[in-house]
């Protein structure tokens, strides 16, 4: 069972982290843009 | 395209006729990676004629990488680029010069690879049925490989450690098949399971040089 | 696009957090495999999106970029965005595979067919990112990535027939035979189903905000080019 929650963890963790990274590449992008529109 | 083909492969190999990088430096290259293999993996003379198959097309494999990059080398300067249009040179016709020239130089170094082989590995080849159509067959996917991925790696910087990370994922096919025929070709009656690497060997030949002959000029646009 | 957006994102959390829940409580252990047998709700649905849904996408989205007819940045974007979410999801399934593999065989890795392809196909997607990465003019370096990925989806089928054929050759020697295959009824496959959809769905939104991403930025850089210019200009007219 324990190589079943690990296989678990590390997938979910992985994709959280890389969906977080999508998150703030995206936000720090559209204030860039932002910025330089103004 | 075939005057064209002809016009570039004859270019390329009255160049290295005169510079000989691929005699003098290419094929002791090769040559070098036999040795290193014997280094690595101890010098148990089973264990060498076992994996020659394998040791073999490993580095005719990287040989052929450097080739190219060589081979790009010469393409990839201005004067000869702007040569070539203002020629009007079919690009299909200059895929496949520069896929012949190539040829026949990974051509010899396989010959040159496979006498090493057999002296260093002590490899008894029994069936050249089988062998001399994979050494050709599988040279000629491994060029049209190489000239295709190369004309797609930029320009030579970029190109040095960008078109082994490139190719020889691709070319793995001709890899596995090759040094499957070289096996059955050792061992005696297996002429069998030969035929199917050759299909292998065969089916990645033709489509990657047709695939050159229709994207290399699209590819050279820019 | 942002509604989208909207939509894909909590749906995807919400039907990954169902299936953890269905996979890890809801579902029995399997006959033979015991408990293991949960990880079936998590790997092959990475791998069915990694090897068919995400590389298809991008093999379907460069030939779209090379035929003129449909030649647009979209397809570009939307190629780029496909193997950059392919590739971690590619990984993860070979990590996931292996984590299987290892209680189930014995060792963590096997050089069985399908293994032994996706390890190469990884390869094959991360030289298209780093081809990416080679600085040039954005259709130039649009054109070599969507041939890089035609390439890669020629190959494909080679490689697979070759490595098949290259493992059951050793199929003889091996003492794996334990498949990762186990067999499926009931809550078990409305499970396995229910797994399909929910990473999917991630996928979707992943390569909807990469598609984003790289629209951004190619925007912003625009923009900040377009107000250097403007700005330079302005220099000019008051002096």
């Amino acid at each position: 069972m324990s190589y079943v929650v690990t296989g678990y963890v590390v997938a979910l963790v992985v994709l959280a982290l890389y969906a977080g990274s999508l998150v703030l590449r995206v936000r720090r992008a559209q204030r860039r843009k932002g910025r330089s529109e103004s | 395209m075939w005057r064209d083909a002809w016009l570039v492969a004859s270019r390329d190999l009255r160049i290295e006729a005169r510079s000989r990088v691929a005699l003098w430096q290419v094929l002791p290259f090769a040559l070098l990676t036999l040795l290193l293999f014997a280094f690595a993996l101890g010098p148990k003379p089973g264990l060498l004629a076992e994996s020659a198959p394998g040791l073999f097309w490993l580095s005719v494999l990287f040989a052929t990488v450097l080739a190219a990059q060589r081979s790009l080398a010469i393409e990839g300067t201005t004067a000869t680029k702007d040569a070539a249009r203002l020629l009007g040179l079919d690009p299909s016709g200059v895929f496949l010069g520069r896929l012949g020239a190539l040829l026949l130089e990974i051509v010899a170094l396989e010959a040159v690879l496979l006498a090493g082989v057999t002296l260093f590995f002590h490899v008894r080849v029994t069936s050249w049925a089988v062998l001399i159509p994979s050494l050709l067959l599988a040279a000629v996917g491994l060029c049209a490989a190489n000239v295709l991925y190369g004309s797609l790696a930029g320009e030579a910087r970029v190109r040095a450690t960008l078109l082994p990370l490139l190719v020889l994922p691709a070319v793995a096919p001709v890899l596995i098949a090759g040094s499957k025929a070289f096996s059955s070709s050792v061992v005696a009656g297996d002429g069998g399971s030969g035929a199917r690497w050759l299909g292998v060997l065969g089916v990645f030949a033709v489509v990657y040089s047709a695939l050159g002959i229709v994207l290399y000029g699209p590819l050279e646009e820019s | 696009m942002q509604r989208a957006l909207k939509i894909l994102g909590p749906t995807a959390l919400a039907l990954i957090v169902l299936d953890v829940i269905m996979g890890l409580w809801v579902t029995p252990p399997d006959e033979v495999q015991g408990d293991l047998v949960r990880l079936v709700y998590l790997h092959p649905a990475l791998a069915w999106v990694a090897l068919y849904v995400a590389f298809g996408l991008a093999a379907l989205s460069s030939i779209l970029y090379l035929w003129k007819r449909t030649r647009s940045m979209t397809f570009d974007r939307l190629a780029a965005a496909s193997v950059e979410v392919g590739v971690v999801f590619t990984v993860l399934t070979l990590i996931t595979g292996s984590i299987w593999g290892r209680p189930t065989w014995g060792v963590w890795w096997t050089w069985d067919a399908r293994l032994t392809s996706t390890a190469l196909l990884a390869v094959l997607f991360i030289g298209y990112l780093a081809l990416r990465r080679v600085p040039a003019d954005p259709e130039v370096r649009a054109k070599r990535c969507a041939v890089a990925a035609l390439f890669a989806a020629v190959d494909v089928p080679i490689v697979h027939f070759s490595v098949v054929w290259w493992q059951t050759l050793h199929q003889g020697a091996t003492v794996l035979n334990a498949n990762l295959s186990p067999k499926i009824h009931g809550s078990m496959a409305w499970t396995l189903l229910l797994s399909f959809i929910a990473f999917t769905t991630l996928f979707a939104w992943m390569v909807l905000m990469r598609f984003k991403l790289e629209e951004l930025t190619t925007e912003g850089e625009d923009a900040e080019l377009a107000a250097a210019i403007d700005a330079r200009q302005a220099e000019g007219v008051s002096s």
